[in-house]
């Protein structure tokens, strides 16, 4: 229904333009644009944030912590079971319906390729933002509303709403950032408008993300004092 | 009104405790709702825009939108995850127990003043538009701005009350509140983008065009009052006819609630 109500938005606004395309972009391409944005969406989803926050607010962190393997891999392995409930449940139908209704302008088998491992490096990116963000709660009781401005920022930088070359130069340093990689650049990959490079920035951002998540987590583990211990 | 009052002096007190947190609620929220009038600004720096609709219109528009989202929000959102959580663990039968209608106790106990915030927002991109551009509004438009507000809280209140009905019979949320949010998401653009079948929907089936798109039209677009009768007596009764079966249904829908002890 949202992609539904996207098309007939963007429709309009093509019907009153006096040109074929506004910023580069087509009718068709802007539709893709939507309709790979929310499929990215639901294939990147975690909500690893609020899990850890719940956790360490009811103290229920405990257990976790003396299992045999890292927290990381745990909350891990616990989202990468549910993105793949998700993929079949979620992902396969909007894409499914959005060919049919909507024209999904379908890329060469390159793209479709270099999306799939983009995707794939998103997920990882927008889990270890996540994980980062959950480590908060170690330090606030509460951190529902810097979660959520979090994630505003996080899906309006990486052009959720509309893609980033409508917001002209005001926004140009989004590319300098990790959530350019999250979700924008992989439509440009998809629309075959950029290449291998999103990948490797991407592989970049993961890996940086990776060692700030493992210092934070060994000086939030420094704080922790459990309930009873 | 007293107990209302009472209520809202409680949230109140309630939010004071937690100020810090209360405050960066209503920024975020703030924030948010805010995307939806910016990202219509770079639309329109970006293309022609829609059509009939002028850069301050559709400004006015999006305060609107905003205005009634919050009133909508203020009253019925917190309601859902609680009505869920309350009916799953039986807790429900207690609000039956309460000497007053249980949905006016459920919409009084859980008052959402943060929207105020979002309300206020609205309202300032109204005004600030109209100065700006030097708008002019006459006394009609403001008679009917005022009368389709009444109407189109009337009418969010009946599609929460099916929410609500809903909720009760299922005792799921996710996906009941997303649906009844995305239903309400189609009101944010003016209804002549939705075509000529979805178009007569929006105005006489499920109204919503009482979210945004008639308080405009009537404020900035010097609407007649005559031209504009025969719809608004059809968009009043469609609302007068939802709000009757929202009652029916949730009337039934308790008359058959059997309680977690049976």
């Amino acid at each position: 229904m949202f992609l539904a109500m996207f098309y007939f938005i963007w429709n309009a606004i093509y019907e009153n333009s006096s040109s074929q395309t506004i910023n580069n972009y087509s009718l068709n391409e802007i539709v893709t644009y939507y309709i790979v944005s929310m499929l990215i969406g639901h294939f990147i989803y975690n909500a690893v944030s609020v899990k850890i926050q719940e956790k360490v607010m009811l103290g229920d962190l405990n257990p976790d912590l003396l299992k045999p393997y890292s927290i990381l891999s745990q909350y891990f392995s616990i989202e990468v079971a549910e993105r793949s409930f998700a993929l079949i449940f979620e992902v396969l139908p909007v894409l499914i319906i959005s060919f049919f209704l909507f024209g999904l302008q379908i890329p060469s088998l390159f793209a479709i390729f270099l999306f799939s491992i983009g995707l794939i490096n998103a997920f990882l990116l927008n889990f270890l933002l996540s994980f980062l963000l959950g480590l908060l709660a170690f330090y606030t009781k509460d951190i529902r509303a810097v979660q959520w401005l979090f994630h505003v920022a996080i899906r309006f930088l990486s052009g959720e709403f509309i893609p980033l070359e409508f917001f002209h130069a005001y926004f140009s340093f989004a590319q300098y950032l990790p959530f350019y990689y999250i979700r924008y650049g992989l439509i440009q990959i998809f629309l075959e408008k950029e290449g291998a490079w999103i990948i490797l920035a991407q592989i970049f951002w993961i890996m940086f993300f990776y060692v700030i998540v493992k210092i934070a987590w060994k000086i939030s583990m420094k704080r922790y004092g459990a309930v009873g211990g | 009104m007293k107990l209302f009052f009472g209520f809202l002096k409680m949230r109140f007190a309630q939010d004071a405790s937690y100020r810090t947190n209360f405050i960066l609620r209503c920024l975020t929220l703030a924030s948010f709702d805010l995307i939806l009038p910016f990202i219509t600004v770079l639309i329109y720096l970006n293309s022609d825009g829609f059509f009939g609709w002028k850069f301050e219109e559709i400004l006015i528009f999006q305060g609107f939108y905003l205005m009634i989202t919050a009133l909508d929000r203020f009253f019925f959102q917190r309601i859902d995850w609680k009505l869920s959580e309350d009916v799953r663990t039986g807790n429900f039968d207690r609000y039956l127990l309460v000497p007053m209608h249980t949905i006016t106790y459920m919409v009084f106990s859980s008052l959402g003043v943060e929207q105020i915030v979002n309300f206020m927002i609205g309202f300032c991109i109204i005004i600030g538009t109209i100065l700006w551009y030097g708008l002019s509004v006459t006394f009609t438009g403001f008679f009917l701005v005022i009368l389709y507000m009444l109407l189109a809280l009337i009418f969010t209140t009946a599609l929460s009350i099916i929410k609500y009905g809903i909720i009760v019979v299922t005792v799921t949320t996710g996906r009941t509140s997303e649906f009844f949010r995305t239903i309400k998401s189609y009101g944010q653009y003016p209804v002549s983008i939705y075509g000529e079948v979805l178009g007569t929907i929006f105005r006489y089936f499920i109204p919503l065009v009482l979210l945004s798109n008639e308080q405009t039209r009537s404020l900035i677009k010097n609407i007649d009052l005559v031209n504009t009768f025969p719809s608004l007596i059809l968009i009043t009764l469609s609302v007068a006819l939802l709000y009757l079966i929202s009652v029916f249904l949730w009337n039934e829908i308790i008359r058959r609630y059997q309680s977690a002890g049976g």
